[in-house]
C-alpha cells in the first residue's frame, strides 16, 4: 500500500475494528479493509453498502451470477485482488469450474443464456463505455432479461469499475490463499 | 482539474495498475499531502465507475442520471 495514513492512520474506532478482523476473519487483514476504513465516512461506508445492495439484495439475478458479473468485470480491468476476492465467492456457489470457465471463455461455459448474454454486454461496457449503444442491449431484451435486471447489472459493472481502480491506485496486496478463503466465506455469510 | 494531480488522476482512471510508490512521491514533492493523494484517487475511480453507468443508462434508455 502506498500510502502510510491509509495503511496506519485511522481513527480509533476503526483502529479497534482492524484490530478485530484478523480475530474474526481468522486470517491478517486484506488491504481494501484498510483502504475503507480509512476516513470511513469519506467512501467506504458508501461503498460497502453499495455492495451489500447490488450484491445481495433483491435482484432477479441470483448471488451467484452477481458475484460472476463482479469477478468478470474485474478481469477485464486486470484488477487481481478483486478477481481473487469475488471468484472465491462466486466459486462457493456456482463451483470453481463454472468461474474458471467464464474466464477462459464467456461463450462456451456452463452458464443461462442471459448470464452469458449479459457478460457480454458488460465486457464491452468495462473496456469501451463510449462505443456502448442501445443495440448492445438487444441480445439482452430477445432472452427476456427485464430492465431491472440489465440496470442491476450496470451498477455492479460501474461499482467494480470505481472499486478495481481504488484497489490498484491504492496499491492493494493481493490477497494470500488464505484471506481469499477466509474473506469469501465471511463476505458470502455475514455480507459486506 | 490539469497539473500533475491531473495527469494522475487521467492515471487512475485509464491505467491504475501501473500506478507505484514512484507516482506518490512525485505527488508529495508536488506538495500534495497524503489526504489530497487519497482524495484524488477516490474521486478519479469514481468517476471511472459513473461513466459506465452513465453509458448504460444511456443504453437502456434511462433518462435519470445518478451522476447528476
Amino acid at each position: 500500500m502506498w500510502l502510510n495514513r491509509v495503511r496506519t492512520g485511522h481513527r480509533l474506532k476503526e483502529w479497534l475494528m482492524l484490530k478485530l478482523v484478523p480475530v474474526v476473519l481468522g486470517a491478517p487483514v486484506p488491504d481494501i479493509v484498510r483502504v475503507l476504513f480509512y476516513r470511513r465516512d469519506f467512501c467506504g461506508v458508501y461503498l460497502a453498502t453499495l455492495q451489500q445492495r447490488l450484491l445481495r439484495g433483491s435482484s432477479d439475478w441470483s448471488i451467484g451470477e452477481r458475484e460472476l458479473f463482479a469477478a468478470f468485470v474485474s478481469a477485464k480491468n486486470c484488477c487481481r485482488f478483486c478477481i481473487d476476492a469475488h471468484s472465491a465467492i462466486a466459486a462457493r456457489i456456482v463451483g470453481h469450474e463454472v468461474v474458471d470457465a467464464i474466464m477462459a471463455d464467456v461463450d462456451s461455459a456452463p452458464i443461462s443464456e442471459p448470464a452469458r448474454r449479459t457478460l457480454r454486454f458488460l465486457e464491452k461496457l468495462t473496456l469501451e463505455p463510449d462505443r456502448v449503444t442501445t443495440e448492445d442491449l438487444a441480445p439482452l431484451r430477445a432472452v427476456n432479461i427485464r430492465d431491472e435486471a440489465i440496470l442491476d447489472a450496470i451498477y455492479i459493472c460501474g461499482t467494480f469499475c470505481a472499486l478495481n481502480r481504488l484497489v490498484d491506485a491504492m496499491g492493494c496486496t493481493p490477497m494470500t490463499p488464505k484471506q481469499i478463503d477466509a474473506s469469501a466465506k465471511m463476505l458470502l455469510e455475514k455480507g459486506y | 482539474m490539469a497539473g500533475i494531480l491531473g495527469a494522475f488522476a487521467i492515471k487512475v482512471m485509464q491505467n491504475p495498475t501501473t500506478i507505484g510508490d514512484d507516482n506518490i512521491r512525485v505527488l508529495e514533492r508536488a506538495g500534495y499531502s497524503e489526504d489530497a493523494i487519497f482524495g484524488c484517487v477516490v474521486a478519479a475511480s469514481l468517476a471511472s465507475g459513473i461513466e459506465r453507468i452513465r453509458a448504460g443508462l444511456r443504453a437502456l434508455g434511462e433518462t435519470n442520471d445518478v451522476a447528476e
